[in-house]
């Protein structure tokens, strides 16, 4: 036999020729860990720039609109609607809808939207707000992936597909507002959707009412099928 | 061997052992964490923290499962055995990082416990594409769990080697659900076919090193000597000094070795942990196995005192230079 050598685990020392194939048997399997590991953060798909100021919560003032149960504040630095959310996997609820606040939130950013993350209790009443400007909706057909806004827009990465699946069904059942990653490139909030749970993390078709609040598509009375 | 039960009955060995362990552990993940992060800067931390945590378990068990059919193929793989259940603790300890961490990630604060929320966010049991792969992992870590709680010495007396053998052998089970878990979760997101390729290889690695095994082991397992009292095993100069030689009988292994030009015949498996003695040797006047050192008389099979385990021992003759074994064991 070659190899002749009899390893006992509780004695001091292993047999020397013995030592010398363990020690190349370890730097192998620790090289080849090393290109595995290497291998799969290379095969990562690539990650999209979003962004989430965590804890730096900022002041926001605007008018605080609630339409088909997706609060936004309408401000007057942008005709983008900035959407809004509570902390955790929670819609926002404080505030009554037209009147001009001041809140203070946590920023969110992707694709030209904007959400934020209000910090709670730091609503305050100012004044009477602004009118929400809206087009005249018109049915339409989109085919895309409904992902919940807040971990799309930048409080996950990636913050869609299968795999963050279970976290868009918590948000969206916690009240954070649907939106669809259309085909075309839109990005589209979702309104009166119904029970969507089924249908989220998947390529889906919609059927909807479209229209804009301001620059922000939003579909209303959606019907979802499977593509 | 030991008389009574510590948490680990530290030796130079293991702690090598377990250092070189910890060194690679923590190689993979700061290669996966820090590279990643480098390469993907838009990548959230805990992301990359849960996808090394899960890849670098998942990586662990291919070279746990590759430990066993490599030491049957061989012998000089056996130090990788000897401390093999530490590796399962750590691959287990990794898991539950993993899981942890994505429990808390994808279901905590939430409208409903995270428990609840991963067992009701998605019951598409019914499409392949959009199956509960979380659950998957759920139950393979409950597992994991259920086989590093009962490693320790301790549960393999108190449920007998064979249950506690059996129930380890439910790793292949694991297996099998993380290989469901990735291909029904991540495969299905990351698009990229190398990810498939790697979890490819390393099936391919698992099967062939068992069938290799496998293969090597056939000669072995060709039973003999049903019927006879006495059945002739090999020639007594064929069997090198302090070791032994392996044959069928019937249903069992049995390892005959020579040693001061005698010849004993015992069962092959050891008390212990089922370990082959007959790829054993003799050591100190003592029949030790090749796993983890448990020493046994040849004569009687009996560990020296003040140990208590016993191996069946069978009726040997030398004739002729022929060796002979009693196919039956002593009563």
């Amino acid at each position: 036999m070659k190899h002749d050598e009899f390893y006992i685990g509780y004695l001091p020392k292993a047999p020397g020729t013995l030592s010398g194939f363990l020690r190349r048997t370890v730097i192998t399997l620790a090289a080849a860990a090393s290109v595995i590991a290497l291998l799969l953060v290379l095969g990562q798909a690539p990650f999209p720039t979003a962004t989430f100021e965590f804890g730096d919560f900022k002041p926001w003032e605007g008018t605080l609109i609630r339409a088909g149960g997706v609060p936004v504040l309408l401000t007057a630095s942008s005709s983008m609607p900035v959407l809004l959310v509570a902390p955790g996997k929670h819609g926002f609820t404080e505030g009554a809808h037209g009147r001009r606040v001041r809140i203070e939130g946590s920023r969110i950013t992707r694709d030209g939207l904007t959400m934020l993350e209000v910090k709670p209790q730091s609503l305050q009443a100012i004044g009477e707000g602004q009118a929400l400007a809206r087009t005249e909706p018109v049915m339409a057909t989109l085919y895309g992936e409904i992902a919940d806004s807040k971990c799309y827009l930048g409080v996950m990465n990636p913050g869609q597909g299968k795999v963050h699946r279970d976290c868009a069904v918590r948000c969206i059942s916690g009240g954070v507002p649907p939106l669809l990653i259309a085909s075309d490139g839109r990005r589209v909030v979702l309104l009166n959707t119904g029970d969507i749970r089924d249908y989220i993390g998947q390529q889906v078709k919609l059927d909807g009412r479209l229209s804009q609040w301001g620059d922000m598509w939003v579909m209303d009375e959606v019907r979802t099928s499977y593509k | 061997m030991s008389v009574q039960y510590q948490a680990v009955q530290w030796n130079p060995q293991k702690k090598a052992y377990d250092l070189t362990l910890l060194a690679c552990v923590v190689l993979y993940l700061g290669l996966f964490v820090g590279v990643g992060a480098v390469i993907h800067p838009n990548a959230t931390a805990e992301t990359l923290l849960i996808r090394g945590l899960g890849t670098g378990a998942f990586l662990l068990l291919h070279v746990i499962l590759s430990i066993g059919p490599l030491c049957r193929l061989d012998t000089r793989f056996l130090p990788l055995l000897y401390n093999r259940r530490h590796l399962g603790v750590t691959m287990f300890l990794l898991a539950l990082a993993h899981g942890a961490f994505s429990l808390i990630q994808f279901h905590a604060l939430g409208n409903v416990n995270p428990l609840e929320s991963l067992f009701t966010s998605n019951t598409r049991y019914d499409s392949l594409a959009q199956f509960p792969f979380q659950q998957l992992g759920f139950f393979a870590l409950l597992i994991l769990f259920l086989m590093a709680a009962t490693s320790h010495d301790f549960w393999l007396r108190i449920l007998g080697a064979q249950v506690w053998k059996r129930l380890h052998m439910i790793v292949y089970a694991v297996y099998a659900l993380l290989l469901a878990h990735v291909s029904l979760g991540a495969l299905q997101s990351e698009k990229s076919l190398l990810l498939a390729l790697v979890m490819g290889a390393g099936l391919v690695v698992i099967c062939g090193l068992h069938v290799a095994a496998a293969l090597h082991e056939q000669p072995v397992d060709s039973p003999r000597g049903a019927g006879e009292e006495f059945v002739a095993v090999a020639r007594f100069d064929s069997i090198p000094d302090k070791r032994a030689i392996v044959i069928t009988l019937g249903n069992e292994r049995v390892a005959v070795f020579r040693h001061d030009n005698k010849v004993s015949a015992l069962s092959n498996v050891c008390r212990h942990q089922g370990g082959p003695l007959g790829e054993g040797r003799i050591v100190d006047g003592c029949i030790t196995c090749p796993w983890h050192g448990y020493q046994y008389l040849p004569g009687t099979g009996a560990s020296p005192p003040p140990f208590t385990e016993k191996v069946a021992t069978f009726a040997t003759k030398v004739v002729d230079g022929q060796v002979y074994v009693c196919p039956r064991a002593k009563s």
